[in-house]
């Protein structure tokens, strides 16, 4: 272990710790307890804070960081009431099994006043809050040791499979006595989950080569173990269907692929897989009946993934194999150009690319559903010009936050192309405003688009002002449909007095400018009510981020995502109308 | 038990019995595995949701309504992740120990998948995240049994020492099966806690006589109680000094020429003899000097309704488990029947001497800076919206800031008619909801939500449910541009940022509110002439009071860093 000591005081010492382990930013919003922490952060040249006005928005913001580029990120939030503000978005954080350390200060509730300012109870320990939504949570008293805790947290979160860290460090560390200790010089090396056996590869391998209907089954596990062009090439060689998570993790394979079937339930009603094979899943449902429907057809369920996770939501699982995703995809391809051609699976491929475009057509007719309309864009129409001219451009990250353009209804492109779609993995609305922020971050080259329904980014659109402020060039798209629409849409399916009457009572997000309230925050932008200027649109708001390199915001207004036909009730005014 | 059998869905077995419990409103963010909730509860023209785009506004608004009106306040929010997105503002409720029903729905984890869509794992159960925020939290799996449940959940909250109650129901519920049951009628009854003994009133009353320097201590516990006036009664007949803590501003107005503001900075002046704690739960900071404000009194007596009453005050001598009201009450009658009110008038003036001193300082500290071209002095916006309030017959301010601090407004022989009410737990967000919460607690009086630009932006999107729903709001913005308290320690810090003058990070540059209101669908307009402000706020009252809707005015005050301080330059992506 490469250190070097140092004589500080402890804020000094973390914000130094952090550069050694390379920590690029701080996402936070600050307070004045930690007034010490963030003097040396904006003192430090090797490290940059980045603010943002609610904690909500540091957390999407670091997971937007960490889930493009698979580097921990920290965040630093106020005492046990900014905690407890960051947790609405920790909860996407912690759905999507990302490395990021959430580092908080505490005080001591346990012999002075217990009742103290901006935190709970004394019954409930520092780190009892943030337990339900992080991997590990511990304490930190010792200043000596803050080099250490701080490396330890960032390797328990990055170490697979990856999870939030959530420190508690005695406020009185915020203090300005010297302290001598140790920087850890040496960065967090990669860790991964070992190989499988050689009898697990064969056993694998053999099923690939029989299975009829082989559907791979994929999860966040294929980008942490950076093995999405193997899974490709794997998939592309035995003609397997590819399938996701409802509303769980996008990338892995691009969903515009042409063997992507899109999310596993309603690919394996059409596919009847005889064969799944889950790599780096995590399987999840609502908690009912039909939560494992979509294995019901197959003989044999096969995992491979970094941890237990992989495979407790896996019933009847035949083969489990804890290991690294990447490595044991090496090892089937490599078993795969030996032994058979890709020829040999022909006929499993056009099966599988015709499901996956019949599929495709199901999702682009339940998106499309809205015929053409002065004054409106047609969803479909928005999502493949962004699409396109992303592409153009040469591929884009777009954190998307939407059903109402549902990103699983792009087109199809051979081999996938190029832009990467991630999401919040929890559903917990607001992330992709600051998740947004994040990536551009993490992928400083590659434009970034914002793709944030109404509804969420009105959870959130103080997220705007951090792009202005930090001039950080993401280029928001706001696909307007001026509703809560999927709520609206299960309203509609209640079969109630609201699907009755056809009157939708608070879903309707009537009366809001997106591009007022991003004026409001310093940001430009504009709206876009008809489908012929879109595309200009959509280029010049790629030529401000990408050449100008400011934030823009492109203000979408789709169809009314009512339930065909509906409208919005009466809205009860207190004062009247 | 007065009762009646229903039979319908779930959904509506629960919006009827908070109709029958005298439920008013339920404030919301939707979600699609309530429809059937939401549909029963919008087709119930006995009850208003009220709609926020944002949990914390949720929250905070029904904070705001419970703060107001002591009554309890229902709020439903979407599944486990709507719960988290909620706690930030949850912890003002708990910090302030509101009646308030945190209602979330929640699926099986432990059978099928533990992974579910805006839920956490099968670990923690669904009343675990909740728990630490609340006073009691529990799950409901019994259709039948849902009108006990919420009966139980509103009387737990309206208790005293009132608090916090979350039901985690099992979201199976929200089928349509139809269940009968009974419908529990009836508002649930004012509970108090007991009467103090004959000994204890007597103990108390005589060391208020006896006392050198009487100070009362008051919290939340007085206007819980109702005991506003009795308070006030008590400490004007004995001379005693009032002091309150950071949480509650109620109790006694701020204005009050009895009042020397918050207890750690009037001890010091005051050193009292005696101190008589009313409803208050002490807090600090856990630090060694969370105590130093008891360190002069020979006796520290506390009434209160229960343990958080006594619990953080070391060296009491006397616990009276009690209601205050009850109290005070006897308090009052033992006063009148003993000495006359001329026996303390040195003490009264020794007190209103403090108090005006304190009042005083705590102005200077405020109204440090200058007359400037462009800004509106702190102090000139407060008098100024104070006293159009008290012109109109007296209002509700939720204050949210610290740079125009409330306790700095002029004293008022009684006090005035003015309520201040803020986040006892300090966690920042909760101005924006809680003052439309706090409207329609007082349908009749004129509300103010003063909110730092700061907590605004924490919350903006509030301010789309004053337009949609039409709850005359007026927002007063204090906007220095900054985040005025953090700036203000981190000049106290000695460090980089102190020795250059340059303040990273508080700076909040480059914000109009007033377009982000409209944005919101929402009128206001931006004063930075001191000239203008007394008409402004007379025509932005009028706005609310006579045509009906609300408004926003922002108020260009003076940068909020420390003198002569700059903010640093911002670190750019690109530059």
């Amino acid at each position: 272990m490469s250190t070097h000591p140092v004589t500080a005081n402890a804020s000094q010492i973390m914000v130094e710790q952090l550069v050694a382990s390379g920590i690029d930013y701080v996402f936070y919003n600050s307070g004045s307890r930690e007034a010490r922490f963030f003097d040396s952060l904006h003192a430090n040249p090797d490290i940059q804070g980045v603010l943002a006005l609610h904690e909500g928005i540091v957390t999407s913001a670091a997971g937007g960081y960490t889930q493009v580029n698979g580097d921990p990120a920290v965040i630093v939030v106020h005492l046990g009431a900014g905690l407890a503000q960051c947790l609405g978005q920790l909860i996407n954080v912690w759905s999507a099994s990302l490395p990021v350390v959430v580092i908080t200060f505490a005080g001591d509730t346990g012999s002075f006043a217990d009742h103290v300012e901006l935190d709970l109870s004394h019954t409930f320990g520092p780190t009892s809050i943030a337990a339900p939504f992080v991997k590990a949570s511990w304490t930190v008293i010792e200043p000596e040791g803050l080099p250490q805790a701080l490396k330890r947290a960032i390797r328990v979160a990055k170490t697979p499979p990856f999870g939030p860290v959530h420190l508690a460090i005695y406020d009185r560390l915020l203090e300005d006595e010297m302290v001598t200790t140790n920087i850890i010089d040496d960065e967090v090396p990669e860790v991964r989950v070992g190989y499988p056996s050689d009898d697990d590869v064969e056993t694998i391998s053999s099923a690939l080569d029989t299975a009829e209907r082989p559907m791979f089954y994929i999860g966040d596990g294929v980008w942490k173990s950076d093995a999405g062009k193997q899974l490709i090439s794997l998939a592309e060689h035995y003609g397997a269907a590819v399938a996701m998570v409802p509303f769980g993790d996008a990338r892995g394979v691009p969903v515009s692929h042409q063997l992507h079937c899109g999310r596993i339930d309603v690919a394996a009603e059409r596919i009847k897989p005889d064969y799944i094979f889950c790599f780096g899943v995590r399987h999840r449902g609502n908690g009912k009946i039909d939560d494992f429907d979509a294995f019901s057809t197959a003989n044999d369920i096969i995992s491979v993934g970094s941890g237990v996770a992989n495979f407790q939501n896996l019933p009847g699982a035949t083969l489990e194999i804890l290991a690294d995703e990447r490595r044991t995809i090496d090892r089937l391809l490599k078993v795969a150009v030996k032994a058979s051609p890709a020829s040999k699976y022909e006929a499993r491929r056009s099966a599988n690319e015709a499901h996956s475009e019949a599929l495709r057509d199901q999702r682009r007719k339940e998106t499309g559903w809205a015929p053409k309309q002065t004054g409106k864009v047609r969803p479909l129409v928005l999502l493949d010009t962004l699409d396109e001219e992303l592409e153009k451009a040469g591929g884009g990250v777009i954190t998307f936050e939407s059903p109402s353009t549902s990103f699983d209804a792009v087109q199809c492109k051979k081999g996938g192309g190029n832009n990467v779609y991630i999401r919040s993995a929890g559903g917990s609305e607001g992330y992709g405003i600051g998740a947004a922020i994040g990536a551009k971050l993490a992928a400083p080259d590659t434009p970034v688009v914002g793709l944030v329904g109404d509804g969420s980014t009105f959870y959130a659109d103080s997220g705007l002002w951090t792009t202005v402020h930090h001039r950080i060039p993401v280029l928001y798209v706001i696909p307007n449909n001026g509703s809560y629409g999927i709520v609206a849409g299960a309203f509609g399916r209640a079969g109630e007095v609201m699907s009755d009457t056809g009157q939708y009572a608070s879903v309707a997000l009537e009366g809001i400018d997106p591009v007022a309230i991003a004026g409001g925050f310093g940001m430009a932008g504009i709206v876009v009510d008809n489908e012929s200027e879109l595309r200009d649109a959509i280029t010049h708001g790629l030529d401000i981020v990408m050449n100008e390199q400011m934030p823009y915001l492109i203000d979408v207004k789709l169809p009314l995502g009512l339930p065909e036909g509906g409208t919005p009730a009466e809205v009860w005014k207190f004062a009247g109308q | 038990m007065p009762s009646r059998s229903i039979t319908a869905n779930a959904s509506q077995v629960m919006v009827e019995q908070l109709v029958a419990s005298g439920i008013d409103y339920v404030f919301y963010n939707s979600g699609s595995r309530e429809a059937r909730f939401f549909d029963s509860l919008h087709a119930n023209p006995d009850i208003q949701g009220v709609l926020s785009l944002h949990e914390g506004i949720v929250t905070a608004a029904a904070g705001g309504y419970s703060q107001v009106k002591g009554d309890p306040a229902i709020m439903v929010v979407h599944l486990g992740a709507g719960l988290a997105q909620c706690l930030g503002q949850l912890i003002n409720i708990w910090s302030a120990n509101l009646p308030v029903v945190v209602i979330t729905f929640a699926g099986d984890t432990g059978s099928f998948a533990d992974r579910i869509s805006l839920d956490l794992d099968h670990s923690f159960g669904p009343t675990s995240i909740a728990a630490p925020f609340v006073k009691a939290s529990w799950a409901v799996y019994e259709p039948e049994g849902l009108p006990q449940a919420f009966e139980r959940a509103i009387r737990v909250a309206k208790t005293p020492p009132f608090g916090p109650v979350h039901l985690a129901i099992y979201d199976r519920l929200l089928e349509d099966d139809m269940v009968t049951t009974d419908i529990i009628e009836g508002p649930i009854p004012e509970i108090r806690a007991g009467y103090p003994s004959d000994e204890d009133v007597e103990m108390l009353s005589k060391a208020l006589d006896q006392a050198d320097r009487p100070m009362f201590y008051i919290g939340d516990g007085i206007w819980k109680s109702g005991a506003e006036n009795q308070l006030l009664s008590l400490a004007e007949h004995y001379g005693a000094a009032v002091v309150t803590g950071f949480d509650d501003a109620r109790g006694l107005p701020i204005t009050h020429p009895l009042h020397c503001g918050r207890i750690n900075l009037a001890v010091e002046s005051l050193k009292p003899d005696q101190i008589f704690c009313f409803g208050i739960r002490h807090g600090g900071n856990g630090k060694t000097d969370d105590f130093d404000v008891f360190s002069a009194a020979d006796r520290i007596m506390a009434v209160g309704s229960g343990v958080e009453n006594f619990q953080n005050l070391p060296g009491l001598s006397l616990e009276v488990l009690a209601d205050e009201l009850r109290t005070l009450e006897r308090l009052a009658e033992f006063a009148s029947s003993h000495a006359p009110a001329s026996k303390y008038d040195a003490r009264r003036d020794d007190a209103r001497r403090h108090s005006a001193k304190l009042r005083e300082e705590r102005r200077q500290v405020t109204g440090w800076a200058p007359q400037k071209t462009g800004q509106v002095r702190p102090l000139v916006l407060l008098d100024t919206m104070d006293k159009a309030l008290e012109d109109v017959g007296g209002g509700i301010i939720t204050t949210e800031q610290f740079a125009a601090p409330f306790d700095c407004i002029p004293a008022k022989d009684g006090g005035g008619n003015n309520i201040y009410i803020r986040p006892a737990g300090g966690s920042e967000g909760y101005g924006i909801g809680a003052a439309i919460g706090a409207k329609l607690a007082a349908p009749d009086t004129p509300v103010i939500g003063l909110v730092g630009d700061g907590s605004t932006f924490y919350h903006d999107s509030g301010l789309w449910t004053a337009v949609h729903h039409n709850i005359p709001v007026l927002y007063v913005i204090p906007n220095n541009g900054a985040y005025g308290i953090v700036a203000g320690a981190f000049g106290d810090a000695g460090e980089v940022m102190t020795d250059t003058g340059e303040y990273a990070s508080v700076a909040l540059e480059g914000i109009d509110p007033v377009v982000i209101a409209s944005g919101f669908g929402m009128d206001g307009v931006t004063v930075d002439d001191e000239s203008k402000i007394a008409e402004e706020i007379a025509h932005g009252l009028d706005i609310v009071m006579n045509e009906k809707r609300p408004y926003i005015i922002d108020v260009k005050l003076p940068l909020g860093l420390p003198e002569g301080g700059t903010p640093a330059e911002v670190w750019k992506f690109s530059e």
